[in-house]
């Protein structure tokens, strides 16, 4: 199926071969885990970082 | 259970770790790509606490799996509107979220249609994984809380 990029996402997709073929080298591993609280933590100090950067580069 | 004490509500229960979270290297790679972009980061900072709370539920419209032979373990959720989680979800109490990056449409090839020999070798391979064995066991005793508050209700119980 063939998507419409003008279209907003609203139907399942088919990926690529190249795709499909990384995710089967990802199960192979490493996996990682990830504690949840520090996640959201890291995420929220990606997000005022990146926030700030915008704020100096429209100033 | 802790005992009411007088005009203090009763502490509420810590969390449970009902939802474990692990990535790939391909993930913390695909993070670093998207750092500087405050849309994306916020709206996988809504996918994650979404998935913790209900990770049964679907985050959005735009939650679906792969179609094509042999993918439907594999999830992606829209972020933004060209950016996307891919993720698969296993277990039960707890449930696994395995986090394989973010991606572009074009990074997904979508539309592209997917030779059905390769995308059955990779059914085939992930249907051969056995159940999630952390590399990592999560010692709750000596886990860190950042949170004052938490911090606080956790020496109610």
């Amino acid at each position: 199926m063939t998507h419409n990029k003008n279209e907003p996402l609203t139907e399942e997709l088919q990926c690529s071969d190249e795709f499909a073929a990384m995710l089967l080298e990802a199960e192979n591993g490493p996996w990682i885990e990830i504690d949840g609280d520090e996640l959201v933590a890291e995420l929220d100090r990606m997000i005022a970082v990146a926030e700030a950067a915008d704020g100096k580069a429209t100033q | 259970m802790a005992k009411q004490r007088n005009n203090v509500p009763p502490a509420p229960q810590a969390p449970v770790r009902k939802v474990r979270i692990v990535g790939t290297p391909s993930f913390y790679q695909t993070m670093k790509n998207y750092q500087s972009n405050v849309a994306v980061l916020k709206a996988f900072r809504e996918f994650i606490t979404a998935k913790r709370n209900d990770p049964l539920a679907p985050f959005g419209s735009k939650d679906r799996a792969f179609t094509g032979n042999g993918l439907k373990a594999y999830k992606h959720s829209g972020l933004t509107f060209d950016i996307s989680v891919v993720y698969t979800l296993s277990g039960r109490d707890p449930h696994v979220i395995r986090l394989y990056g973010l991606f572009s449409h074009d990074e997904l090839g979508t539309g592209n249609p997917a030779r059905l020999g390769l995308q059955k070798k990779a059914a085939d391979s992930f249907d051969r994984q056995t159940s999630f064995t952390p590399l990592e066991k999560i010692d709750e005793s000596n886990r860190q809380v950042n949170s004052p508050l938490l911090k606080e209700l956790l020496t109610l119980l």
